[in-house]
């Protein structure tokens, strides 16, 4: 869908490129959190949306990481 | 009483009883309410599934041959035959779940016997029955919490189309639904990759004997394929078409062109 759009070509393979995909969309989560903690403070909190921004990251990388290990190794092993 | 009603008595009374308790007696007693309520859906994981997927018991006279073949199956594989369900849903082909080897139930598309040969229909029940073993009740629970994941995607494509985004398939409806597949589909995905990889392919083969019809399910299944319920691909024989590139995250079955090679080979040896 990305490639109609924007009219480019990934060499990537699906689940890689859902992946990807997926982890944008949750920095879209991250990206609302932001501003509705923005809005309900009525002002730049940098403190608060650095830790709420560091923590959510954290979570975020780990979690994809134990993920993709787990996609690999079972996508790779079909493969072959 | 029913076990939803147990279940809304039980809230209510915790509820109730954390209003005397103040207000983290409230908190209390809603968390003690959310995990009775995730027990409950784990208990009864196999009856939810069957209300998601629309099953009804199969009736006397209903599916004529099937429900020998079945019996047939089970007693060979050595296991309880499983209880029959028929679905109007077209699902990509017949799924089997449950609590124990013991307490176990089959969803039957009704599309299956019309589009496959009485041989070929027997080859993918044996795939199923080969799925009775101890690793059941956990394929369940990961089959409902996968479909529970997935609809919500297809929840939020429907909210769209009815707060005037556009018709289902139109751009506006798709996007809001890519973007939540985007969300739930890796977790889902990773729960059911988690799971114990077994060659069920090989399984059936040696409970029916008749690799060639095995192959001749795939191919036929494959060319009737339906776009739908991604996450169900790795109860059933084939993976069912995919929407949108997020959904290549559930594919679980080697492509058919591997699978079909694979099983002439092991047809040759036998």
């Amino acid at each position: 869908m990305i490639e109609l759009h924007l009219d480019l070509k990934f060499i990537m393979e699906p689940w890689k490129k859902a992946l990807v995909f997926s982890f944008l969309s949750y920095l879209a989560v991250l990206l609302i959190s932001i501003v509705i903690v923005t809005v309900i403070k009525k002002n730049i909190d940098l403190k608060l949306i650095s830790i709420i921004s560091i923590t959510y990251m954290t979570a975020l990388t780990l979690s994809f990481y134990c993920m993709y290990k787990i996609f690999k190794s079972r996508f790779h092993e079909k493969h072959d | 009483m029913s076990g939803s009603k147990k279940i809304i008595y039980f809230i209510i009374l915790i509820s109730v009883s954390g209003i005397f308790y103040g207000f983290e007696g409230v908190l209390i007693g809603i968390s003690i309410s959310l995990l009775a309520c995730i027990l409950f859906i784990i208990i009864n994981a196999d009856k939810l599934m069957l209300f998601l997927y629309r099953a009804k018991p199969v009736i006397e006279g209903e599916l004529p041959g099937i429900n020998e073949t079945i019996r047939k199956l089970s007693k060979k594989h050595g296991v309880p035959a499983p209880s029959m369900y028929v679905t109007e849903i077209g699902l990509p082909g017949s799924f089997i779940i449950g609590k124990s080897a013991d307490k176990t139930s089959i969803v039957i598309p009704r599309r299956l016997p019309i589009i496959l040969k009485s041989e070929e229909v027997e080859a993918v029940l044996a795939h199923n029955i080969v799925q009775i073993d101890n690793t059941l009740r956990k394929r369940t629970i990961v089959a409902l919490t996968a479909t529970a994941l997935t609809m919500s995607s297809s929840a939020i494509r429907w909210g769209a189309v009815l707060t005037g985004f556009g018709d289902f398939n139109d751009p506006a409806p798709k996007l809001f639904g890519l973007f939540i597949a985007g969300l739930v589909a890796p977790p889902a995905a990773s729960l059911i990759h988690s799971l114990p990889k077994k060659n069920y392919d090989a399984k059936a083969v040696t409970l029916q004997g008749n690799p060639a019809a095995l192959i001749l399910a795939i191919s036929q299944l494959e060319s009737n394929n339906v776009t739908a319920y991604s996450s169900l691909g790795f109860l059933c024989l084939i993976d069912p078409k995919k929407e949108n590139f997020v959904e290549h995250l559930f594919d679980i079955h080697a492509s058919s062109e591997v699978r079909i090679k694979s099983l002439a080979a092991k047809g040759e040896n036998t």
